[in-house]
């Protein structure tokens, strides 16, 4: 049986909204791992809800210790903004991939996490006639997140950029090669609203 | 042996007595200080009682009390006074008062062993009443009697280096106390709980040490550093038994079936009542109200001398044994004058059970076997222990949503009460055996042979010198421990009955495992008096060893989950402290390193899932922090910013208020590089390998965090780690996405944890890349910077039905 493989950390999506052909769970699988542990979560997973801590959008701001924070606008002059994460990623001895302002949250109900033991899993190279993929005996325990259906997003941005600097820095910082900081914004992402996640991600290993 | 209380046939009890002074006549002073009082008045002034040696012995092994002397102060007579009479109702009182003297025994041994224990040093002087009336039929009545004894000072002695308890005083007033004797039995009842036997009351003004064997600290003498105030007071009330007779021929064997118990806060005043226990460190304070915690046990704790190949050792056995307790309120943190003002934040109440049973079958016993001399010098206690704590599996109700899993009828388990709603971590099993040994050692006469930074020095891996303070040793302790599950509830009642969940994933961040194996070696030095500051606390050095653990990151019932197996994990850390704050309760790791190793990452059992590979994480932190406050995640707008209902609603969040208890835990990691400044640092860094099964290795090497100044050396705010710990309602959905609340309308309780991560800059030198075991690590990523972030997540765990 072939499965797509990500290295040795392997996900299946058994039944995903998003590929509509995927067959969704069968009852019987359903009932194999009823009564076993595991936990029904609800929640968000933010990041910089409310600004960072290195950087206010304005002076005049602490951080949770008691230390003025730098100031980084990543707003305008009138509307200044907090500044969301900043990664910068130098892949060669030249300049940084720049993922920037990231922020945002992801809000949820209902994500599962629990073990289970798969007999069968769906072969998605292997095709019936109608053109499902087939299940095969699998025998396996895997680590079962449920996907909690609709995930709301609440503002999540991100910028991406290229810099000569790892650090930002503000304008003019001349860098200590002697260049001045730069760094280029090449597009910015805004998501709001729902999307639909059905199904379970499976983690298992292989080899 | 029958109708013996004390196995008299086998007790020696000898005492050389070389010199005891003539008792001296009472002054007309004296006498007439004691005029008027009736029945008989006994005034002693004795300069000093010595012997050479007491012993009790049991089945060929003796108890020895060596060096034993009583004498005056700076060479004067020790005085005492006693009256005593008897009542018109027949009841014998012996009222007595004594003036200081100090107590000297060189060391307490075993007979067959030139090692000893410890040796004990103190100036003490007491007041007593004992009130004795016999009803005829075998029964004495003790009611109204009282001791209390003061230390000036309580020396624990090792090798001439001592642990020092200034200020002691402890006291015992028995209201109510009858002692019975039945054949081989006597047994002491203590009444019940609206007529308590018995009042404790335990206070230690400071905890020290004496450090140079050449030059011992006097009972005079002030003390460099301490650990704080530490008191108890607690009523008591229930059987004691004591049996002759051990687990196997002479000895003795005693059954309590106690309660301790402080309420003493019913007039519901803050601060105005005396708490249970209280320790206080530079004025702030810990402190526990409302305590009650019973002990029972059917067969007892039997304690007999017996002696192997190796030495002769004391053993106390213990078949079974149940502990329980329940705390209503722990404060930790902020001043005494808070306390009063009803000021301060409690963590909210606790509660545990602890069921120790002897598994025959399995050879899972319950004792601690204690030989004289410990793994340093000739004094010392070397403990071989063993220990099963058991709950009964989980058991497999139905209720109108079908079958699910509760905790069985004996449960071994901790909980938390949070704003009226309890959390209950169930199921609780652990054995264990191994060795522990302790002893006093000191820095200076042992500093090891590497120097600072040699191979064997102070901040190497292999330390082989001492540190100053208690050394508690570990030599193969082996142990394991599991959790079934996690339970919420409105009420105990209710948290009993739930279904188990996981939930300690989500304290995973604390290094908090569902499941642990272990074994462990080396060794933890607990010093008194914060070393950093100079003021009181505990200052902490370490060299842990762990190995053939396996850790369950995520685990069900069956034990089925993912494991972090084959794992060993080397921990140091110099100049640890441990304060109460302002806040809370603080540990500073001080300079601290570490690797885990983990064999294999098992998905399915421990033993014979599948493999995903193996990993490896080195830590090099210098100044990390951990604290512990009182207060969960207060009041959070899930999926929306607002700090009110009505800002959170309107940017399309939930509200939820968590109330004001609960558990707040912060690690504030400071990861540092060994950039060639700090010779403590050499050797050491902090990065992270994965290797898959193929033998394809990914690393990320020196990773570290800074101030995000520009200046790599600024690094005080670290990689920080917070837990807000509650029992919260929350929103489950069923499968159509309709809420689900309960019968009476409201919505499902969890166990919340809202996690954040933040920091202001976290460097990593590189990515790197290794196709095989023996192939050269390829750069994928040159460098990583990643800044400003925090990054939550706010997470209710729910039972999947």
């Amino acid at each position: 049986m072939t499965i797509r493989k990500i290295t040795a950390l392997l996900g299946l999506i058994s039944s995903v909204s998003v590929f509509a052909e995927l067959a969704p769970m069968e009852e019987a699988e359903m009932e194999s791992v009823t009564g076993q542990g595991g936990v029904y979560l609800s929640g968000e997973l933010a990041f910089n809800k409310d600004g960072g801590p290195l950087w206010g959008a304005t002076s005049g701001q602490f951080d949770e210790f008691g230390s003025e924070k730098q100031v980084r606008n990543c707003g305008t002059a009138s509307e200044p903004e907090e500044c969301g994460i900043r990664i910068a990623a130098q892949l060669d001895q030249g300049g940084w991939y720049v993922l920037d302002d990231l922020s945002g949250g992801f809000a949820f109900e209902g994500l599962t996490l629990r073990t289970s033991f798969r007999e069968t899993a769906l072969n998605y190279d292997v095709r019936d006639a109608s053109g499902n993929p087939v299940v095969e005996a699998f025998n396996k325990e895997v680590v079962e997140i449920g996907l909690p259906k609709t995930v709301s997003l609440n503002n999540f941005k991100f910028t991406l950029a290229v810099a000569n600097s790892g650090e930002w820095k503000p304008d003019g910082t001349v860098l200590a090669d002697g260049n001045t900081f730069q760094q280029t914004n090449l597009f910015g992402i805004q998501m709001n609203g729902d999307i639909t996640l059905k199904g379970n991600l499976l983690l298992f290993p292989v080899n | 042996m029958k109708n013996i209380l004390f196995p008299i046939s086998a007790l020696a009890l000898a005492i050389n007595v070389s010199n005891v002074s003539a008792l001296q006549p009472l002054d007309e002073s004296e006498m007439s200080s004691v005029s008027g009082q009736s029945g008989i008045t006994l005034n002693t002034s004795t300069e000093s009682i010595v012997a050479s040696q007491i012993s009790y012995e049991e089945d060929g092994v003796a108890l020895q009390l060596n060096d034993f002397s009583l004498t005056g102060v700076n060479g004067a007579n020790f005085d005492s006074s006693s009256v005593i009479d008897i009542d018109a109702d027949g009841r014998l009182t012996i009222d007595s008062i004594s003036g200081s003297r100090e107590l000297s025994i060189g060391s307490i041994g075993l007979s067959g062993s030139n090692k000893s224990f410890m040796g004990i040093e103190g100036r003490y002087d007491y007041t007593s009443k004992f009130h004795i009336a016999g009803s005829g039929d075998g029964v004495y009545d003790l009611s109204g009697s009282e001791v209390q004894m003061h230390f000036d000072r309580l020396n624990f002695t090792d090798d001439g280096l001592a642990w020092i308890l200034d200020d002691y005083t402890f006291s015992v007033i028995v209201n109510y106390g009858h002692l019975m004797f039945d054949n081989d039995t006597m047994t002491i009842d203590m009444g019940t709980e609206s007529n308590r036997g018995l009042h404790l009351g335990y206070r230690v003004g400071a905890v020290g040490m004496s450090l140079d064997a050449n030059n011992p600290i006097g009972f005079d003498d002030p003390l460099a550093s301490t650990f704080g105030a530490v008191s108890f007071n607690l009523d008591a009330y229930g059987t004691f038994k004591i049996k002759a007779g051990g687990k196997t021929g002479e000895g003795i064997t005693f059954i309590p079936g106690l309660t301790l118990i402080n309420d003493d806060d019913n007039d519901g005043i803050d601060g105005n009542e005396t708490p249970a226990f209280m320790y206080t460190d530079d004025g702030f304070i810990m402190l526990a109200k409302d305590f009650t915690g019973t002990f029972s046990t059917v067969s007892g704790f039997s304690l007999d001398l017996e002696s192997d190949a190796e030495s002769p050792y004391m053993a106390i056995r213990f078949a079974d044994f149940d502990f329980a307790y329940s705390l209503n309120d722990l404060v930790l943190g902020g001043t005494q004058a808070d306390y009063d003002n009803g000021l301060s934040q409690t963590l909210g109440s606790f509660k545990g059970e602890f069921h120790f049973r002897d598994d025959l079958v399995n050879n899972r016993l319950n004792y601690l076997y204690f030989r004289p001399g410990g793994a340093v010098g000739n004094d010392g206690i070397t403990a071989d222990i063993s220990w099963n704590i058991v709950s009964d599996p989980y058991v497999t109700a139905t209720d109108a949503q079908g079958d699910f899993n509760k905790p069985g009828a004996l449960n071994t388990y901790l909980a938390m009460n949070d704003n009226g709603n309890y959390v209950y971590f169930n199921g609780f099993n652990s054995y264990g055996i191994g060795r522990v040994t302790m002893d006093m050692t000191s820095y200076a006469a042992n500093p090891g042979t590497g120097g600072l930074y040699g191979a064997t020095g102070l901040y190497s891996d292999n330390y082989d010198g001492n540190f100053d303070g208690l050394r508690i040793g570990f030599e193969d302790l082996q142990g394991s421990y599991s959790f079934a599950g996690v339970t919420v509830g409105r009420s105990e009642e209710e948290a009993l009955d739930a279904p188990l969940m996981g939930g300690t994933e989500l304290l995973l961040a604390l290094e908090i495992f569902p499941s642990y194996d272990f074994k462990m070696n080396g060794n933890l030095t607990i010093a008194a008096g914060n070393i950093n500051t100079g003021g009181q606390g505990i200052t902490l050095n370490t060299d842990l060893y762990i190995s053939e653990a396996n850790a369950a990151l995520t685990v069900n019932e069956e034990g089925r989950g993912v494991w972090l197996t084959g794992t060993t994990y080397d921990i140091h850390m110099r100049n640890a402290t441990l304060d109460v704050t302002d806040n809370g309760l603080t540990i500073n790791k001080g300079l601290a390193w570490s690797t885990i190793r983990v064999s294999d990452i098992k998905f399915g059992d421990k033993v014979n899932g599948e493999s995903l590979g193996t990993f490896e994480l080195s830590r090099l932190e210098d100044g990390t922090t951990i604290s512990v406050a009182s207060g969960g995640a207060g009041q959070v707008c899930i999926g929306g910013s607002g700090a009110t209902a009505a800002a959170c609603g309107a940017d399309g969040g939930r509200f939820e208020d968590r109330g004001d208890q609960g558990l707040t835990v912060k690690v504030r990691a400071i990861f540092v590089k060994d950039d060639g400044t700090d010779p403590r640092y050499a050797g050491k860094g902090n990065s992270f390998s994965w290797t898959q099964p193929n033998g394809t290795t990914l690393a990320l090497n020196n990773f570290s965090t800074n101030d995000g100044t520009g200046n790599p050396n600024q690094n005080d705010y670290g990689f920080n780690v917070d837990l807000a710990i509650d029992v919260a309602e929350t929103v489950v959905l069923d499968d159509l996405g309709n809420e689900v609340l309960t019968a009476a309308g409201e919505r499902p309780l969890g166990f919340a944890v809202f996690g954040r991560v933040h920091f202001k800059q976290l460097n990593i030198d590189g990515l790197t890349l290794a196709a095989t075991p023996t192939s050269t690590p390829q750069t994928l990523i040159q460098g990583i910077v990643i800044q400003n972030a925090d990054i939550q997540a706010n997470l209710t765990a729910t039972p999947i039905r």
